[in-house]
Parts: C-alpha cells; structure tokens; sequence
C-alpha cells in the first residue's frame, strides 16, 4: 500500500476527474451517507446550519443537485457548463481516533459555458478545500467537504455545476 | 449626472401602455441614471436594521440610489447616514462593509469627522477661512431616516410622503417577521449570500410575484428535489422552494395585494388549500407569550414574498430580507439576509438561513434558472429582436371589473402596478405626494 498522502492525492485527484468529466452519479458514490457538503460565506464560519453559505448540503440535496443536471429542463445548463480544475498544495493535517483524516488543499476550478442566448460565461472559483476523509480500503469516502471561496463575501453568477 | 432633460421624461412615458412595456426601460443607460435620479433617490429604500450597528460606533457601508453611504450609530444611539466621501477631496471615508470606529477619518489628508458628522479636525485648519470650517466640511447627510420596528429606511432627497404612508400595507410585511418572536425581537444573521445577474433590476421585481414561474422556471428542480432517493432525508424547507404542478388548479383562488406606492404580495395559499400549521416548539413558545389564538393567526399568516418597491422584497414565513442592488442597466447584485427570532427555537433561525441561502445563492439549482431566464430576456432586449413586452396577464378581465376589484395572484396587474408607480417617479415633478 503507498502512503497516506499519495494515496489521498489519487483520490482527490479522481474527484476532480469524476465533476470535470460529468460523472456525477460516481462522484456521489465517493461521499458517505450522512456527508456534509458546503462553503460559507464568512471565513471564520463554525457551525452548520447557524452560517450563510453558497451551499450547505446534506448527501440527498446533492443528489438532487446532480439529477437536475441530466434533466432536460434544466435550462441554466442549456448547453451544458465545462469545467476543468485544479485540486493541489495537498496537506495531511491529521487524524482522528476513528481513522478519519483531516485534509486541506487548494482548488481552483474555470468554468466555460457556451451560451447561443448571449455571449460565453467564464467564471473563475477559487479557495481552501477542507475534507474529512473516511479510509475505505485503499481509498477513501468523503464525510466533509467545506470550500472557503477567497471571494465568499461576494455574489456570484449564476452556476450549476458542483465546485 | 447631467440633469435629466425633459426630452427624456417625455420619452420615457411613451414606453409604458396599458398591457404592456417599451425593451428601452431594460437596456437604455440614459433611462437608468434617471432611475437613480428620480426613483431610487425618492422612493424610501430599506438600507439595513438596527442589529447590524447594535453599539456606538458600529457602522455598516450600503447603497442608496446612486449615493454609497454610511449607516452609523453615533454616541447618544442615534442611527446617521452620512455620504460615504470626504468633503475635501472626495475619496471614500470607509472602505470596509462594516466597523467600529470612534471617529471617521479620511484616509487622504486625515480629516476628521464626530459619529454625528460633524467636522472635527484637520492639518492647517488655519490655511482655510473660519466660514468653511464651521459648516462646510461637515458630512452630507441624509436627512429623511426612519426606523420602523428596528428595519432602518433612508430616502437620499428629501420630501414626499412619510415612511407610513409610503409603505401603507406593506409595513406588515416587517410585522411578520418580527411576529414570529415570542419574545417580538430579532437580530440579523452576520453574513450576506449574494447572487449576480446580468440584467436589468426590474426584472426581479416582475418575477418575485409571479405564482406561474415555477411551473415553468423552477420544474427541473422540482422534479429532481421529487425524486430523490431518501427524500425524508431533505431538509423541510426544501419542498416547499418549488412548489408542484399539482398547485395549478388552485392558483386562480389565491389573491394579489397591491398597494398604492408599488409593493406587492401573493396571499391566501394556506386558507385555500387548509393547510394545518405545526404545533411544533415555535408554535409553543407563540402559545406562552401571546395566547392560542394570536399563535396560531401568527403562524397562519400567509404574505409569499413580499416585494417593497423598489428596494428588497420580505419573505416573513422564512425570517428573510433580499435587497436588490442595480448596478447598470444590465447589471444586478441581490443581498439575501436571514434573522434569529430572540425565544424561538434554533430550529426556526437554521430554516431561515437554509431558506436564505438556497432562495439566493447563485450556486442554488432553484435561483440558476430564473437567473438564466432574465439573462435570456436581456439579451433579447439589448438586441432588438422585439420592441414590446407583454405584461397583460389578467388586464382584460380587470379593466371589465374595474380597478377596484382585487386580481386573482395569477395576474401580472402588480408589474403593471410597478411600472405605473415607476412612472409617476420618472416622470413626475413631485412624485410620492399623497
């Protein structure tokens, strides 16, 4: 078996390649049942469900999330959105007694959407990813995935895609 | 801003008819400065409440029409608004959305001013004649501020009507909220979720009492929230974000309210369809403090969005202020805020921020597709490929009836109302008199 953080690189590695490859039903699959899925809008944000955030999800909202992606009245995806991302500067920061790991990397994700109705959309994400990290044999289930957005405080553009 | 010529307001009242809108009022630049000029300078705007400055000090940086401001608790409590630049040189005093300071200094030349706005201090003050000291270098101020029920409201000139007056029925779109707290208290949320557009302000205003959207707008979300494996699993509020197909037949028996300076909401979805309010913590807390029968009239109170022209829009249920922030002619920010009722369970404050967050954030599945509608209608106003928009859902059976009798919620008689009342401040010379 390679090491912990090799073996976390891989895996958040594959994540990135599951959303930028639209194979949302297998990047669900990567997260536990009671997972948390979130990015708040205040940096020094504590608790869930006491914050303002882009999105603060349980595993069944996500999973609406990604099945109005296929649905074909889903017109803000009409033609669908492209992504391409960047998941790095990868940090083990602990471990837990119940073997869960604590992770912290960085992420950036440019998003491309070809639009007939108007000019292409660009947008840039950026931010500090943390997760919490189940070990499942040689990879892992995600229990927690908070994304601290470096422009959290602004508004943002519409978009469908999960980050 | 040069100041508007009358060429302009002439023209500006031939693009409003009976049923229907000029694409000029969505796209044109020369129609937006006036906007601001005339509208958002006029109309009384909710700017933020009392929590958000609860001590001397405390400020908050905001919007008002076209002016950035400060909105600032001074030493003897009083809430000021002051403009949010230097009367020397003119750069911004405060850069930050919000702070604590004992004094505002500019940080250009180090011009001080009191929390009242007074004028206090600068470097060679002898180097300028003792008139402009005494009066000149003070803040400008906005002088029409009211406070209702801790909901702070600015109008940047003044004269017209009162806040009272002005609002009319819709002050109990604040009541609601403030209702919900046994203990007749809130305070806001810290934090702001915000979302973009890229077209013009109006279009949120139309769309926010349109009972018929979601039919359309908001399906694909629906049908996903719908079928989802686990859907006991959903957060509570979720289901009622999309509302159902199954609604259809009902929604000619809920009812629009419309008042005389542009607010509006849809009412009478509980009573139609008898729907039981939970008799949950919230509901017992209600009990203890004002009673069965006030607790239950409370939770059964039943304003969908209600919008305060041309400023924000109040959802009482969820607790929730958005306020609507136009940038340019095709460019719109929107501020959702959520509030804590003070004795009510954390149950109610987590939905409230869960509804916020979800009915704001540009990232929500059910916020993407109006976002991507309005984005849609821009683009074809900016380009021609229709001169006028259809806004006459309901006009005919109306004018048959008489203006007197209240639209069924399925009419579009409340954008016909905005857009009546925005005439009236584009074109008037002293709109807003009783």
């Amino acid at each position: 078996m390679s090491g912990l953080k090799s073996r976390i690189e891989d895996f958040l590695t594959h994540e990135a390649a599951l959303l930028d490859d639209k194979r949302f039903d297998e990047w669900l699959e990567l997260y536990d049942e009671d997972a948390h899925y979130w990015a708040p809008v205040l940096p020094d944000a504590a608790e869930r469900g006491e914050c303002m955030a882009h999105f603060d999800e349980e595993r069944s909202f996500m999973e609406a999330r990604i099945q109005r992606l296929r649905l074909p009245n889903a017109y803000s995806e009409h033609p669908p959105s492209r992504t391409c991302r960047l998941i790095s500067n990868i940090q083990v920061m602990g471990e837990d007694e119940d073997g869960s790991v604590q992770v912290r990397a960085n992420l950036v994700v440019h998003e491309f959407r070809l639009r007939v109705t108007g000019e292409p959309t660009r947008a840039l994400y950026a931010g500090a990813v943390r997760y919490t990290l189940r070990p499942q044999g040689d990879a892992f289930r995600i229990h927690a995935k908070r994304i601290d957005l470096i422009d959290s405080e602004g508004a943002f553009y519409l978009s469908s895609i999960p980050l | 801003m040069m100041a508007p010529d009358q060429s302009l307001k002439k023209h500006v009242a031939d693009l409003i008819k009976p049923d229907r809108v000029h694409r000029d009022i969505y796209t044109d630049p020369d129609i937006f400065d006036l906007e601001m000029d005339t509208l958002f300078s006029r109309a009384w705007m909710y700017v933020g409440h009392v929590s958000q400055i609860p001590n001397k000090g405390d400020y908050i940086t905001t919007r008002l029409g076209p002016q950035d401001v400060i909105i600032m608790r001074d030493n003897d409590g009083e809430v000021n608004i002051f403009h949010n630049r230097c009367p020397h040189r003119g750069p911004h005093l405060c850069g930050n959305s919000r702070g604590n300071t004992k004094r505002i200094v500019c940080p250009y030349h180090a011009w001080s001013f009191t929390l009242k706005g007074k004028f206090f201090g600068m470097p060679f003050p002898e180097e300028y004649p003792q008139e402009c000291l005494k009066s000149e270098f003070d803040l400008t101020r906005v002088e029409d501020v009211e406070i209702y029920r801790g909901f702070i409201f600015a109008r940047l000139k003044p004269g017209g009507v009162d806040l009272m007056t002005y609002l009319g029925e819709a002050r109990s779109g604040f009541d609601d909220i403030i209702d919900r707290s046994p203990e007749g208290e809130i305070e806001i949320i810290p934090g702001a979720i915000g979302h973009r557009y890229r077209a013009n302000w109006k279009m949120m205003f139309e769309n926010l009492n349109d009972i018929l959207h979601p039919m359309g707008a908001h399906a694909s979300a629906a049908t996903a929230i719908n079928s989802v494996s686990n859907p006991a699993k959903l957060h509570p509020v979720t289901k009622s974000l999309v509302g159902s197909s199954k609604m259809m037949p009902v929604l000619p028996k809920l009812q629009s309210k419309i008042t005389r300076y542009g607010h509006s909401y849809a009412t009478g979805l509980i009573s139609v369809i008898n729907q039981e309010i939970p008799k949950g913590d919230h509901y017992h807390a209600l009990e203890k403090a004002y009673g069965a029968a006030r607790a239950e009239e409370i939770l059964k109170t039943d304003r969908h969005l209600m919008l305060i022209y041309p400023s924000s829009n109040v959802n009482g249920a969820q607790c929730t202020i958005r306020v609507v922030r136009p940038l340019s002619v095709n460019e719109t920010e929107v501020w959702g805020y959520a509030f804590r009722l003070k004795g009510a369970p954390e149950e109610v404050t987590r939905n409230s921020v869960f509804y916020c967050n979800i009915a704001t954030s540009g990232f929500s599945p059910v916020v993407a597709d109006d976002l991507e509608i309005y984005e849609r209608a821009q683009q074809v106003h900016e380009r021609g490929m229709t001169d006028w928009v259809n806004v006459a859902r309901g006009y005919r059976q109306e004018a048959d009836a008489g203006r007197n009798a209240p639209p069924p919620a399925t009419s579009e008689e409340y954008i016909r109302n905005q857009y009546r009342v925005w005439l009236e401040f584009l074109t008037g010379d002293a709109p807003c008199q009783a």
